[in-house]
């Protein structure tokens, strides 16, 4: 029956491709005592493809060589929790010692990274902390000093006065949402400035062009611009360089790649707040191993922000993220 | 004595704005024949169809339908009355199995609890419409293939089954030869005999002469929205068709069925 | 004679001899037959069954005890058990030749909706009473949904991929206006910890229990009743459905509503999952769902297409993403296999089109 027949046939290649792909690949080990072999940690970013979480991985990996672990970094495709959980539960099902998990949603990753601790599969969450935090620690990144930095670059630049726009993604990521509720706090000190309005884009830099636009024209005495990550980033250099407003209109941004530097440079923007993601993944991985190999694990950590001018740029223009390791 | 015509128009006008597609038009078939209904493009042969199938209103005049008057809202009174119609264009959902095609719109249902749910009798209407199809001639190697898989002339027979499946009284045949080679011509007008045989009247609107006159037991020529001539088969010669088609007959033949 | 009536029966074949082919034509007929029929049903569900069951015991072969575990049956099954859902509502409107881009979005309003439902009757602590009402209000709000596309398909005449694609902002942007953007975290304890991450017998999520219900008893709805044929029909020929009596505006309202109401069911499963809304996670439901479809064997011009193919066209991406992780292969790879599959899915489809309409 030539339906039975292509059945077979097809089983059959199939087959051999598997038993090819087990001979070929490195084979997880079977879970018996290891104690000798290389740890496996495995790293799940927040999304692939976004420079914050390349150099995150990027930071991972190299602690990985200095430590001789294996790192393998896997990532979805889109940030968000529908995306991520079968990466996380794929991760699970294929038994590292450690992994380091950057969750897209503080509250609906809980069941899966609860399974995965239920594994034997020791856990570091990273960038963000699930509410509540699971796992041996957690090395985030400072989201309210990140607020706090930005409003004081901003202060410095814009000499204390002046009207100033946010941008953000969406209400209620949390993470921006404490960057800009830390922004306005340290605000209050400088009377003179005062938010006029706050867009979001909903990670859609097509979106905060065209709100920015519309924005400045509302306003044409707007004195800057302050964004709370880098897909709006991207979006307000866009706007700024169409309306050739680049210069007037000040521009202090969150995260920054090759792209930001470069506008730095050219005074499209006037200050970076930078996370260290790579020093994250470097101390992600380092807790995982500790743990690992019986040392004591360290205490949540919060790792610090920088901001990045023209006046600094000697120093602190390695703190740029990366697009590739 | 003069039988009683089993579908009748008498006197049926139709107008499309200006334009007068049926100017008092007559037709009649008589129970157990074929009848061609010919006629030059725009004679009105395809409104006249549709107004005796119901798919369209005529403005004025009359049908009757064995002697009784009635009046078609929609094509599904007609269907319900026993008159069905194998369209040009054949109207078969490609994608569907023959039988299928010729239980749509009136599928058998399982009995009992099945059936109030709609669970179709799938088993029942295949071989219902296999034996239907056979005995029209229609052989078809895998019943359980879509429609669209099959040749132009099954395709065709599928159609016609679908029609004479359910039509108690007439079927309409709109140029069902139109499309076909020449082996499938005469299968379809083998069709067409066959029906005629089990009891149903069959009207064959055509533009092929030859084809009338070798399967009609009658033939009507419509010309600018009227009847213009009725003929026998054997005095329906090439010339007298034309002849009446396109008005260079002049005045109506005697009436040979009174 | 008889009239046709609903139970109407074929009247009894005439009793005239059938005419006998030559055989020699009779023989072409019978090769050309056998030849089509065989494409026609390549494409169908045993090729790409065949396809999923080879990936799953190649995969099994390569990584047994981390591909072949129970724990990974269970989260594979799990968190593809919204897309099941969303794909058996989809092969209805596909096959009936139409679209639905709106899926997603109408997923994500009925979630709210749903919650908010939930919330209001007691929240965390709400019994399950509060947990079907909850239920029925995703069904509900996703049905309002259904009843909007299908009403400016049949009536307004709008073309399904336009009609949806504008449902597909409308609906999201509503539910940002009832979340006022934020999504909401709270779902009784109960819904979460039975459906979201229990199991039926300890073994079977029940996520995954209530999609393969719904698979089957929709799959079955239709193979094999007269709604699912008139599907069948709508899809391959409206005019031929129009003509035989069927009334095709009111059928594929139908369609719509049913198709949007299974998107509130995988609205308020989300819920049981996730212990919340996931507002912004929905926007590539609508490509996954119309990948799957299109793999399991529905063709996008209608009339053919089955819920057991869609469901194995669900499957073969999160077969392959899964297994590609276990291995070791770059996750990238693993849109390229997809997109690699759905376009000979596609191109399966056109070949045997091409093959029918060139009889």
């Amino acid at each position: 029956m030539p339906r039975m027949k292509h059945v077979l046939a097809t089983a059959a290649v199939l087959a051999a491709g598997g038993a090819a792909m087990a001979a070929t690949t490195s084979s997880a080990q079977a879970p018996v005592a290891r104690s000798a072999a290389a740890k496996n940690i495995t790293v799940v970013l927040g999304v692939t493809g976004f420079q914050y979480y390349v150099a995150l991985g990027c930071g991972a990996q190299a602690e990985g060589k200095t430590l001789g672990a294996n790192v393998k970094v896997e990532g979805p495709s889109a940030f968000s929790a529908t995306a991520q959980i079968p990466v996380v539960n794929s991760v699970t099902a294929s038994h590292p010692d450690a992994a380091i998990v950057a969750p897209d949603d503080v509250k609906a990753l809980i069941s899966p990274l609860q399974q995965m601790i239920a594994g034997g599969i020791k856990l570091v969450e990273v960038d963000t902390a699930t509410t509540p935090a699971l796992g041996v620690t957690q090395v985030t990144s400072n989201n309210a000093q990140a607020g706090a930095l930005g409003a004081t670059t901003l202060a410095k630049i814009m000499h204390d006065k002046g009207t100033i726009l946010i941008v953000s993604t969406a209400a209620g990521v949390s993470t921006e949402d404490l960057r800009i509720k830390q922004f306005l706090a340290v605000l209050k000190r400088y009377p003179k400035m005062h938010v006029i309005s706050t867009q979001y884009d909903n990670a859609n830099p097509e979106m905060s062009v065209s709100e920015v636009s519309g924005v400045i024209s509302a306003h044409p005495t707007l004195g800057a611009i302050y964004t709370t990550n880098l897909l709006s980033t991207e979006g307000v250099e866009t706007a700024l360089k169409q309306t050739h407003d680049a210069g007037k209109i000040k521009f202090v941004g969150s995260d920054g790649a090759a792209a930001q530097l470069a506008d730095l440079k050219a005074n499209v923007m006037q200050g970076i707040i930078l996370q260290m993601p790579f020093k994250e993944g470097q101390l992600a991985v380092q807790a995982a191993y500790d743990s690992l190999t019986g040392k004591t694990v360290p205490p949540p950590t919060q790792v610090g922000v920088v901001a990045l001018t023209k006046s600094n740029l000697a120093t602190n223009s390695k703190f740029i993220y990366q697009s590739h390791c | 004595m003069a039988p009683e015509p089993r579908l009748e128009a008498r006197g049926l006008v139709k107008r499309y704005g200006h334009v007068v597609a049926l100017d008092g038009a007559d037709f009649s078939v008589y129970e157990n024949e074929i009848v061609a209904l010919v006629g030059d493009n725009g004679a009105g042969k395809s409104t006249l169809v549709k107004c005796l199938s119901g798919a369209v209103s005529p403005d004025g005049g009359q049908i009757l339908l064995n002697g009784t008057a009635v009046h078609f809202s929609s094509p599904s009174d007609a269907r319900t009355a026993g008159i069905e119609t194998v369209y040009q264009d054949l109207a078969l959902a490609p994608e569907l199995t023959p039988a299928a095609n010729v239980f749509l719109g009136r599928e058998t249902l399982r009995s009992g609890f099945l059936g109030k749910l709609g669970v179709l009798d799938g088993r029942a209407m295949s071989a219902q419409a296999a034996d239907f199809m056979a005995g029209l001639g229609i052989e078809l190697q895998h019943a359980d293939q879509s429609v669209a898989s099959l040749s132009g002339g099954q395709r065709q027979a599928v159609a016609v089954a679908r029609a004479v499946a359910w039509a108690s009284e007439v079927v309409f045949m709109d140029e069902p030869t139109a499309a076909l080679g020449v082996a499938q011509r005469e299968r379809v007008l083998d069709v067409a005999r066959k029906v005629r045989d089990a009891g149903r009247s069959v009207v064959i609107i055509s533009h092929n002469m030859p084809e009338v006159r070798a399967v009609a037991d009658r033939v009507e020529v419509f010309r600018l929205g009227r009847r213009v001539a009725r003929f026998q088969p054997e005095e329906a010669t090439l010339e007298a068709l034309v002849g009446a088609m396109t008005g260079a007959f002049a005045g109506e033949p005697n009436d040979r069925t009174g | 004679m008889t009239v046709p009536g609903d139970d109407a029966q074929l009247p009894p074949p005439p009793s005239v001899p059938a005419t006998h082919e030559p055989d020699r034509s009779r023989a072409d007929r019978v090769l050309v037959a056998v030849k089509r029929s065989r494409l026609a049903r390549f494409n169908a569900g045993i090729g790409v069954s065949a396809i999923l069951i080879s990936l799953i015991a190649a995969f099994s072969i390569a990584r047994p005890h981390e591909f072949a575990t129970g724990f990974n049956a269970r989260t594979l099954t799990a968190d593809a058990s919204s897309l099941m859902v969303l794909a058996t509502g989809l092969t209805f409107v596909v096959v009936s030749a139409g679209i639905d881009l709106s899926i997603g979005s109408v997923l994500v309003f009925a979630s709210v909706i749903s919650a908010k439902v939930m919330v209001a009757l007691g929240g965390a602590s709400a019994g399950w009473s509060a947990i079907v009402l909850g239920l029925l209000a995703a069904v509900a709000a996703g049905m309002g949904w259904g009843l909007l596309n299908g009403f400016l398909i049949t009536k307004a005449k709008i073309p399904p991929l336009i009609v949806t694609l504008g449902t597909l902002g409308a609906a999201l942007g509503l539910a940002q206006v009832v979340s006022s953007g934020q999504d909401v975290q709270v779902v009784p304890a109960h819904l979460q910890s039975t459906i979201g991450i229990g199991a039926a017998f300890g073994e079977i999520p029940w996520l995954f229990v209530i999609a393969a219900v719904l698979a089957i008893v929709f799959g079955l709805i239709l193979r094999y009743t007269r709604f699912g044929r008139y599907t069948y029909a709508c899809g391959s020929s409206p005019e031929a459905a129009r003509r035989a009596g069927v009334n095709v505006d009111r059928h594929l309202m139908k369609v719509y509503v049913i198709q949007a109401g299974l998107a509130g069911v995988a609205g308020w499963m989300s819920l049981a999952q996730f212990a919340g809304t996931t507002i912004a996670g929905h926007s590539s439901d609508n490509l996954n769902a119309i990948a799957a479809v299109v793999i399991g064997g529905c063709s996008l011009f209608g009339g053919v297409g089955t819920v057991a193919g869609s469901m194995v066209g669900v499957f073969i991406p999160a077969v392959l993403a899964d297994g590609f992780l276990i291995v070791g292969l770059q996750a990238f790879w693993v849109e390229v296999a997809v997109g690699a599959v759905l376009i000979l899915a596609v191109y399966l489809d056109l070949l045997r089109r091409r093959s029918a309409n060139s009889a």
